[in-house]
């Protein structure tokens, strides 16, 4: 059996040092973990590096890979071949068996899906251009073009990931290529847009009057200018404004914020505070759906309701 | 197509997938009734059932028209919720057998003279589902694909109307990507019978801290949205077939025109009990043989 479950890939990302044989010191952040059509995914560190690795849960999976990399060229800056590890991972269960993980070393920048509200117009279609050239040039195909599957890095070099569809013979992305031009019109920030207003490049957000908008969850994406944090529709429309110092992503309707003097809070996604911005620190269990909040050294469990369960102690 | 009379040779399948994550403690109401959201979707669930059992019954009898299950979902697993150990469909007859004690509320009414009095709702406990946790829909909606899958597949069930699921969610998926969902709902959908694809509806419920859209099954062809969310909903959910058009817009009290899509967003509590309807009315077509 070459595949896994989705389960079998949480318990190893859970403990690498006894699920996996020669990536032990992997360590998973399994916030991102989720699955797609073939595979389940989680981003990961690797001796300091940024990875992303693939555990196949459908049988077809691994040659998809194999396809796709014969298709990938040897050296490109725009889409590297994807490293299959075969019988690294330990599936436990009613029968265990070992089965292959796939591994891609994640380039440092933005998805194209930050990078649209990022930069301007001109800079993203010159990056497009400059990727459909290279493809071409390779004579491939990605098949699986989308804001999410592309970082943009600080020198506006375009990086595919996820790459397991690609094929050869260029000319199966046209559509993708078109749909992507369409949200850079969209989207992107004009070219007479205020210099100084710019986000530029990869500076602490917030520094330099910048504006960074990061993947939705659950509808509703949140947003960082010099003000700090706030959050939007899918659309586009301000829910809450930028006046949080920080600020989780939606997760069941409900928000950890923190403000500028460093006070936490809990709110809805109409912005009303369920939990009042009066605490050192909270944090919210989607499992239960309460809050553990600390105040003084002192902490109290608060319900989804914002009602205070316990006495601090 | 969509045209098979309902009969205990020929019976149908309905299923009811129902999140229970903890965003389903926020408060719904039914008429005057405001309870948390998983509350009113099990009552909804509960009356559902009691009158699938009532159109299927004959003198003292229920007779077997149907199969059912009621699924639901949260903290990373599946699991049915109706009585019994049973881990998927139940046939009617046979879930009749573990009819629970009748239960009455009360829901504050207004009488034709402006006058409140409390009316009251008898219903059966079939299911009672609690809230809490992240919102696996990929896990239900595969775990729904297997059972349809293999109702489908007996022979028995060849010329049955095709099997109905309803998904009733207020949230978005925690549990995978929107390629995986696409391609678990079409799997769903591309189930048969000799009769026709399964019908699956999606059907989002409205939460008090959501904007005012609200759109029950859209015109297929002028459906358009903004948000990734909605989009995807849309694309998971059937094309609602010719022949049951008129019901639809009849029960849904539709005022555009077809083609319908089967996904309602920001549904009431009131219009998820229109939608569900669907599924009791095809009852009409039973023919006592």
């Amino acid at each position: 059996m070459k595949e896994c479950t989705i389960t079998q890939f949480r318990n190893a990302a859970m403990h690498p040092d006894s699920c996996l044989r020669r990536c032990k010191s992997i360590e998973f952040d399994l916030e991102s973990l989720t699955r797609t059509k073939y595979f389940a995914e989680c981003r990961a560190e690797l001796d300091d590096e940024s990875i992303m690795v693939y555990a196949p849960i459908t049988a077809e999976a691994l040659t998809m890979v194999e396809c796709a990399n014969v298709a990938l060229p040897a050296a490109s800056n725009h889409v590297s071949r994807l490293k299959v590890m075969e019988d690294e991972m330990l599936c436990s269960g009613l029968s265990s068996h070992y089965c292959a993980i796939i591994v891609e070393p994640l380039p440092l920048g933005i998805s194209l899906s930050e990078a649209l509200y990022t930069y301007r117009y001109e800079r993203l279609a010159s990056g497009l251009e400059a990727l459909r050239t290279e493809l071409q040039r390779h004579d491939i195909s990605i098949n699986h073009l989308h804001p999410d599957s592309i970082i943009v890095d600080r020198n506006n070099c375009w990086h595919v990931i996820r790459p397991y569809y690609a094929t050869r013979d260029f000319g199966g992305d046209n559509e993708a290529f078109e749909k992507l031009m369409e949200l850079i019109r969209r989207y992107a920030l004009s070219d007479t847009y205020e210099c100084g207003m710019l986000h530029e490049g990869f500076a602490a957000y917030g520094t330099n009057g910048g504006r960074t908008t990061y993947p939705a969850s659950e509808g509703i994406r949140r947003f960082s200018t010099s003000e700090g944090f706030g959050f939007e529709d899918e659309a586009g429309n301000v829910i809450v404004a930028a006046i949080y110092r920080c600020a989780s992503d939606f997760l069941e309707d409900r928000a950890v914020v923190e403000s500028h003097n460093g006070k936490w809070g809990v709110i809805d996604r109409l912005g009303r505070y369920i939990i009042g911005m009066e605490y050192d620190y909270i944090e919210f269990d989607v499992d239960d759906g309460t809050s553990e909040v600390r105040l003084h050294d002192q902490t109290a469990t608060f319900d989804y309701f914002g009602q205070q369960l316990t006495e601090w102690q | 197509m969509y045209r098979q009379p309902i009969t205990h040779k020929e019976r149908t399948a309905i299923v009811f997938i129902v999140d229970c994550s903890i965003s389903m403690l926020q408060p719904a109401k039914l008429g005057q009734l405001v309870r948390p959201k998983i509350e009113i979707i099990g009552l909804i669930c509960n009356l559902m059932i009691d009158e699938l059992i009532l159109r299927a019954s004959r003198g003292n009898d229920v007779r077997n028209y149907y199969d059912i299950a009621v699924l639901g979902y949260s903290r990373g697993r599946v699991e049915s919720l109706l009585p019994g150990d049973s881990e998927g469909f139940i046939a009617i007859d046979k879930l009749t057998e573990m009819m629970p004690m009748p239960k009455t509320i009360y829901i504050e009414q207004r009488d034709a003279d402006g006058r409140i009095f409390n009316a009251p709702i008898m219903f059966h406990e079939w299911i009672k589902p609690l809230a809490a946790g992240s919102t696996p829909m990929h896990e239900a909606l595969a775990y729904a694909h297997t059972l349809v899958e293999k109702w489908c597949r007996n022979l028995d069930n060849r010329y049955s109307f095709p099997p109905m699921v309803f998904h009733i969610t207020d949230g978005a998926c925690s549990d995978a990507d929107e390629a995986a969902l696409l391609d678990v709902s079409s799997r769903i959908m591309q189930t048969h019978t000799e009769d026709g694809n399964t019908l699956l509806f999606n059907i989002h419920l409205s939460s008090d801290t959501w904007n005012d859209y609200n759109e029950i099954f859209p015109n297929a062809k002028k459906f358009s949205s903004d948000r990734r969310d909605r989009t995807i909903l849309f694309k998971m959910s059937s094309p609602i077939p010719k022949t049951l058009e008129a019901l639809v817009a009849y029960l849904l009290s539709l005022k555009h025109r077809g083609p319908y899509r089967g996904v309602a967003f920001n549904t009431s509590p009131c219009e998820l009990l229109a939608i569900l309807n669907i599924g009791t009315e095809s009852v009409n077509n039973i023919r006592y043989m």
